[in-house]
């Protein structure tokens, strides 16, 4: 058999990437069809985003550039490319040098980075193209965490550290930026991939409730976060109820206002694509990449929205169980933390905007403009399918159990 | 397994994740989806209000003597100039540069040299700066790590680099080439050599452009400046050109923007206005370096504002706020809440902006409610590190509504008065002064709480109205000495807390403080400087055309269209036809707002209530159409006033579900149409009204001894002509305009601009012209002979006449001589042996003296609305006052104590021409709507009224007649005039006053000043008009004064015409 056969030399590069280690026939093809029809939709959303705004005669600052998006789109699928053919050995050898490399990358941000609106978060790269490191951080820690996770079964109080600190390093470097909201969605994918790994629902949950428990004493006593972060709780607490937001729309509340009115105004079979208020009055900030599901779910109605959601969610149920039939741990872990990554992405995207969650700017995956997320988007995809589709057989104790 | 039962919880999770964001999705679009839907459709539909046009006035003939006009009307929005216009780029980004306020005009002389400093710039260089380095231009410094914060330098890199963005004229899309990545060899590159290298020229070519824009802008700049000065707006500052003017005129609206932006900085952080404090406080005590920086002023700037906040809030406080305390007290529609109401509205100006609240009725908080001043209220939490003064002293009550006195008076007394008496007295103490306009002689502070009481008692007694004069004066000193109050103790406890921090700097603000007015800054910029300021209104044509054919070129420069109210008929001196009468307009004044407040908030909350009924949308249209916009023009006086109504018409109304700013004509859908308002037509005939006003600016005597020209210099009087039936012809008052100087020696009169057929300012006696009337009466009513002769000799003082009457010696005169000759003596005796007092009284009520003429519509207390002096004075004392003798004579004579206006005179000369008295009309028709004449029997028979129009006749034709000349002979004019002359002295020429030469031969020769008259009918036989001429304060008779000015009016050619039956036409 072909896997069987003795490995020959290979090149340098032959032992990082290799499309030749792809198995094409146990690709998840329906992962692929889910995540390209979304994307196409993503794609569709935007276009008429940008057809509105050129009907509107809207200066360029204020209008969506669709023809950027499809470059950036088009940039970013060779990173698909890449993920399937990173060979999961070297992956599951050399994560650490990925985790590192964005490290390193947050770390120089803060020195070398673009300040925008009072956060350094972007480096400038040659031909006008910004990278955000945080998003490919993203990618780093799913990597090192499934590294660190591999051999750790977390039976130990003490086997905790490593994993925990893997997670928390680049969260507290993404969250000086500061991006908060970026740093928060690394949580659910670290418990995620910490339960999957064999840690105690029990421990995770009191985890959580001392997360939660934390970030309460954090808001009310004002400590370790920036004023504005604060007011964006004290808006959502303070707005919660329909009438609150209607009042609070003229300060601090604008953005949840303009969200929860686009969503609103979709009813059960939304307004049409390009149609919605969001697109025609353009009052909501950010509409092509933090409020897109503002956007989608007020042109496409209760049911699109569902219909959406319901497509998402059977990506990340679908990349889930490709995690769960894989024998080796590294990959299962690596895949698994996609399909958390998604998932993650999608409930806090949604959350924020339904107004479940205190606003923070988190895109969507496959839905929102952005180069460096759906650079680190088709990255992660890449991986999830291509470690799932992996000739490399693994000699683990995971890959003799059951 | 295992692994699959791991995933299958999550899985399970997924799906509750799934659930909730679902169920919550659901709850927003379709739950809640009407609310939303709402919402959305309010950021689609705008709405507006669709001004009328006023309604015309017109005369007789239809020619337009009022109407409104739509003109144009440049304004200047400051951002869009600061952002187009080279020199002000210039300017603003040399202050960037520098920190200081760089004058336009400094930036004109220096335009090519800093644009191409600023140009010249290298992204390196911007770098730099923005991390705190030095920058040699502009001489910027190197800044110490911990002055980093404060600097600014990103924000003015950025804006240095934008504003060389615009001197290049680079499209937005080419813009980042400005800032290429770091390390690349671009960023050693000019900003004018990246320009260029993107466009793909010559650096030399791209910098010929650019001075060849700056060229181009300083010209098209000046050319600007010239017209708008040519058109009407008047310059500021002394600059030698008209562009220097321009450019100072502008930097005033900079100043005045920045100056607002700054205001409203501080009140942001702080929570109240910088005025509220004194300026030594200001300078002191707050740290406003801040606003400095944000503002790019230098220090001597930020003093310069600070020096004028206190100055500038005391006299918003005088002229604004004080007058709508007491416009809102005088509102209060029970009288016996007005003290109340005065007092809580006195509150409401120490009360803290956010906790400021009316009812919807617009009633204010009780004053019993005050809590905290403002200021005050924010101590605690207003600085950095400092704890607020100590509760002690915190609880110290600085005003007394925070006191218990006033409140247990207020339980107590039943006088409201002697609470707000209370309240001055408590603030005595503070040498102050009231600060308006015009203080009574003498005026004092009130002398304790009774004292003030009582002032209070007597401004509140009227029944609708405060009296506003007093109300003022006492209201200006009671705020501003409890203001002084205020600010003694803010000073005590602002002190107390600097001492606690043991600061020696002014203090900085909390930084939640800072923070919060740090995310309002660049708002409260954009706010500021994009309000439209109206820089020439009526502007030429030329003006027009330059600035709307390129908006580019004259950025932040634009015309809009308003209307104003045309008064297109005007004499020779350019003043308007019948101004007086057909009155002026105005914007809505405070009371004209406050009184629609409640009507207006009502309208803002249907406007915000997204989610109508179809009765509330249309009480939203009602509304609309019924309440006065801002810039309405409302009926301040004369017609205009009387009419406001009818002229008024009323607001459409259309709603857009549009996006545009404008309301697009294809998105927009007419709710209600405006409905214009009614044209007012007056039976004036503007010729002849013309013709009137002519000879009134313009009067001609003859000269010579017996000629007063000094009058002629100075001339006051009203032409009046009337139809038979009443209707008003011609009415002309001089002076036409008020602030005159005043006739030498004479009264002031001259400087006064009135109505003068209808006002009596000073004793008006209608002199002899009253005999016509005496002399019907007492032929019909008495029954007196006309045959009956009375004598006028000579007296034994050396004049002649009888008793006091002194007249010409006459000899023995029959009645129609004596109208003839106006012989006083004979009348004298007619009255003492014919007349009653109370016939007299009779007699002058039955042609209409003492009541109104009809010109004008009564109110509800029966006063005519239009000013109308119509009284005998002390009328109800007059039957007693005649029972004298000397009175009694004098009173037929038409000499005090009898008085009478000139309309009077016009309606009862008809009343003797026709047999009927008729209303005086104004007013034709309103709307087409004829209005009716009115009028009643005079009540004198036919015979009686004969002989009195023969005898004055008479007075024109017959050789001894007061009014036989040359100049109104029939052969002169064309026609005959029958007219009554009249001479009533008023006043002794004063000795002591400036008199002319000839006022003083006149004085030495015994004159006296005196009011003379023509009163008459034209033709004689056929008569079309009534005149009435009345000179005011001249120094001869009759006979050498009014027939002159009469002669001239009935020479004159629309008069001419109008004699022989040619009506006017359009």
């Amino acid at each position: 058999m072909r896997e069987n056969a003795p490995e020959k030399r290979r090149s340098p590069l032959a032992r990082v990437v290799s499309l030749r280690a792809v198995r094409w026939e146990a690709l998840d093809w329906h992962v692929v069809l889910l995540a390209l029809g979304l994307l196409a939709l993503g794609l569709a959303f935007v276009h008429a985003m940008h057809s509105a705004d050129v009907l509107h005669e809207r200066p360029p600052a204020d209008s969506v550039d669709f023809d950027k998006h499809v470059v950036k789109v088009l940039l970013a699928l060779p990173f698909l490319v890449l993920g399937l053919a990173l060979r999961a050995r070297w992956l599951a050898r050399h994560a650490w040098l990925v985790y590192s490399g964005c490290l390193l990358l947050l770390l120089v941000t803060p020195i070398v980075g673009d300040s925008r609106n009072g956060a350094r978060r972007w480096i400038a790269m040659p031909g006008g193209f910004d990278l955000q490191p945080s998003e490919l951080a993203k990618v780093g820690v799913i990597l090192m965490l499934a590294r660190i996770l591999y051999k750790n079964k977390l039976a130990k109080p003490r086997d905790w550290g490593p994993p925990l600190a893997v997670a928390l390093v680049p969260m507290a470097l993404v969250a000086r930026q500061p991006d908060l909201g970026t740093a928060l969605s690394l949580v659910p994918v670290t418990l995620g991939m910490l339960y999957i790994a064999g840690a105690r629902a029990g421990v995770l949950v009191r985890f959580l409730v001392a997360a939660l428990v934390l970030g309460a004493c954090i808001w009310k006593f004002q400590f370790g976060v920036h004023d504005y972060q604060l007011r964006r709780v004290n808006t959502w607490v303070e707005s919660l109820a329909a009438d609150d937001l209607i009042d609070a729309k003229g300060g601090a509340a604008f953005h949840s206002y303009h969200a929860r009115v686009a969503i609103g105004n979709g009813g059960w079979t939304g307004t049409g694509m390009g149609e919605g208020i969001a697109n025609t009055a353009a009052h909501l900030p950010e509409r092509d990449c933090d409020s897109i599901f503002a956007v989608v779910a007020e042109e496409s109605g209760w049911l699109g929205t569902a219909a959406v959601l319901a497509a998402y969610t059977l990506l990340v149920a679908a990349i889930l169980g490709s995690a769960s039939r894989l024998r080796d741990r590294f990959s299962r872990l690596a895949v698994a933390g996609v399909g958390l990554y998604f998932a993650a992405h999608l409930f806090i995207h949604a959350g924020v905007n339904l107004g479940l969650i205190p606003l923070t700017g988190i895109p969507l995956p496959l839905f929102s403009t952005g180069g460096s997320s759906l650079m680190a988007t088709m990255l992660a995809l890449g991986l999830g399918l291509g470690l799932a589709a992996n000739r490399e057989p693994s000699l683990d104790r995971d890959s003799f159990r059951a | 397994m295992v692994v699959q039962r791991r995933v299958g919880p999550l899985l399970g999770v997924l799906a509750a994740g799934l659930l909730v964001v679902l169920a919550r999705a659901f709850q927003v679009q379709v739950l809640q989806h009407g609310i939303w839907e709402s919402e959305a459709a309010g950021m689609l539909q705008s709405s507006e209000v669709l001004p009328y046009h006023r309604g015309r006035i017109l005369d007789r003939a239809g020619v337009v003597l009022a109407c409104d006009e739509e003109q144009y009307e440049v304004r200047l929005c400051y951002r869009d100039f600061r952002r187009g216009c080279p020199i002000a780029q210039v300017a603003h980004a040399r202050s960037t540069l520098e920190m200081r306020n760089v004058p336009l005009a400094e930036a004109e002389r220096e335009l090519e040299t800093w644009a191409l400093e600023i140009v010249g710039l290298r992204p390196l260089d911007l770098r730099g700066f923005a991390e705190g380095h030095a920058l040699a231009v502009g001489h910027a410094p190197e800044l110490e790590p911990e002055e980093r914060a404060f600097a600014l330098r990103e924000r003015r890199a950025a804006d240095l680099r934008y504003y060389a963005a615009e001197l290049l004229d680079l499209p937005p899309r080419v813009r980042g080439c400005l800032a290429p990545p770091a390390e690349t060899p671009q960023t050693a590159l000019s900003l004018l050599e990246l320009a260029a290298l993107a466009r793909g020229r010559s650096p030399d070519v791209q910098k010929s452009e650019l001075l060849q824009r700056l060229r181009d802008s300083r010209a098209s700049l000046a050319q600007l400046a010239t017209l708008l000065e040519r058109d009407g707006r008047q310059p500021a500052g002394d600059g030698a050109t008209p562009l220097a003017r321009l450019l100072d005129l502008l930097e005033g609206e900079r100043r005045e923007i920045e100056d607002d932006t700054a205001d409203a900085l501080f009140r942001e952080a702080a929570g109240f206005a910088p005025g509220r404090v004194r300026t030594r406080l200001l300078e002191q005590r707050f740290d406003t370096a801040w606003i400095g920086r944000a503002l790019r002023w230098d220090d001597a700037r930020r003093h310069d504002w600070i020096a004028g906040r206190r100055a500038r809030w005391e006299s918003l406080l005088a002229e604004v706020l004080l007058p709508r305390v007491l416009l809102r007290a005088q509102e209060e529609p029970i009288r016996s809440r007005r003290a109340d109401r005065l007092l809580s509205e006195i509150a409401l100006l120490w009360v803290p902006g956010d906790e400021i609240e009316r009812a919807s009725d617009g009633q204010p908080r009780s004053w019993r409610e005050f809590d905290e001043p403002c200021v005050l209220s924010e101590l605690d939490s207003l600085f950095e590190g400092a704890a607020g003064p100590r509760a002690s002293d915190a609880a110290r009550a600085v005003l007394p509504f925070q006191g218990e006195g006033l409140e247990e008076l207020a339980q107590q007394e039943e006088d409201r008065w002697r609470i707000v008496g209370a309240l001055a007295d408590l603030a005595r103490g503070a040498a102050v002064e009231p600060r308006v306009r015009t203080r009574p002689a003498g005026w004092q502070p009130p002398a304790g709480p009774l004292d003030a009481a009582k002032r209070w008692r007597k401004i509140g007694a009227g029944h609708r109205r405060l009296d506003w004069d007093d109300g003022l004066v006492e209201l200006s000193w009671l705020c501003f000495a409890l203001e002084e109050r205020f600010q003694d103790e803010l000073e005590r406890q602002l002190d107390l807390v600097y001492e606690q921090c043991g600061a020696n700097a002014p203090l900085a603000f909390h930084a939640d403080r800072r923070s919060r007015a740090a995310e309002a800054e660049r708002y409260l910029l954009l706010d500021r400087s994009t309000r439209p300021t109206p820089l020439c209104r009526r502007p030429s044509w030329d003006l027009v055309e330059l600035v709307t054919r390129g908006p580019e070129v004259y950025a932040g420069f634009s015309v809009s269209t308003t209307s104003t109210r045309l008064h297109p008929q005007h004499d020779s001196d350019g003043v308007g036809l019948a101004a007086g009468l057909v009155g002026s307009v105005r914007r809505p004044g405070l009371s004209d707002l406050l009184l629609q407040g409640r009507e207006r908030a009502r309208l803002s909350e249907l406007r915000n209530k997204l989610v109508r009924s179809s009765a509330e949308a249309a009480e939203e249209r009602e509304l609309a159409a019924r309440l006065v916009r801002n810039d309405e023009w409302t009926g301040g006086g004369g017609v205009e006033g009387l009419f406001d109504k009818q002229l008024r018409g009323q607001n459409g109304f259309q709603e857009s579900f549009s996006l545009s700013d404008e309301v697009q004509a294809a998105g927009a859908e007419l709710v209600r149409a405006p409905v214009d308002g009614l044209d007012v037509q007056l039976t004036l005939d503007v010729e002849l009204q013309r013709a009137a006003q002519e000879v009134l600016a313009h009067p001609r005597m003859p000269n010579g001894d017996d000629s007063d020209q000094l009058w002629c210099r100075y001339p006051v009087g009203a032409i009046l002509l009337l139809s038979p039936e009443g209707d008003v012809l011609a009415d002309a008052s001089a002076p036409s305009r008020g602030g005159l100087p005043p006739t030498p020696g004479r009264n002031a009169e001259h400087s006064f601009l009135r109505e003068r057929s209808l006002q009596m300012p000073t004793s008006n006696p209608p002199g002899s012209c009253f005999k016509a009337f005496v002399a019907a009466y007492a032929l019909d009513r008495l029954g007196f002979d006309s045959a009956r002769s009375f004598a006028c000799e000579p007296l034994a003082d050396g004049g002649s006449g009888y008793k006091t009457m002194h007249c010409h010696r006459h000899g023995s005169l029959e009645l129609h001589d004596a109208l003839v000759r106006s012989c006083n003596a004979y009348f004298g005796q007619l009255a003492e042996q014919a007349f009653k007092p109370a016939d007299f009284l009779e007699m002058a009520h039955l042609f209409g003296f003492g009541e109104p003429t009809g010109i004008s519509e009564l109110d509800a207390r029966g006063k005519p609305r239009l000013l109308e002096h119509f009284r005998i004075p002390e009328e109800d004392k007059l039957e007693s006052e005649l029972r004298d003798r000397g009175n009694l004579m004098r009173f037929a004579c038409g000499l005090m104590p009898m008085e009478a206006n000139p309309m009077q005179v016009a309606r009862a000369t008809a009343g003797l021409v026709t047999g009927t008295l008729p209303e005086v009309r104004l007013v034709r028709s309103v709307g087409g709507e004829e209005r009716p004449r009115r009028s009643r029997p005079l009540g004198i028979s036919e015979k009686s009224l004969a002989f009195v129009r023969e005898a004055l006749e008479g007075v024109v034709e017959e050789p001894h007649g007061t009014a036989h000349d040359p100049e109104l002979s029939a052969k002169t004019l064309g026609f005959r005039l029958a007219c009554k002359t009249g001479s009533a002295d008023v006043w002794k020429f004063d000795p002591d006053a400036p008199l002319t030469e000839a006022d003083r031969a006149d004085m030495l020769a015994g004159k006296w000043r005196k009011h003379t008259w023509i009163a008459g009918w034209f033709p004689a036989d056929a008569p079309r008009g009534i005149l009435v001429v009345y000179l005011h304060d001249v120094s001869e008779t009759a006979s050498k004064s009014a027939i002159w000015i009469a002669a001239q009016f009935l020479q004159e050619p629309a008069v001419q015409r109008f004699a022989c039956g040619e009506e006017h036409s359009k």
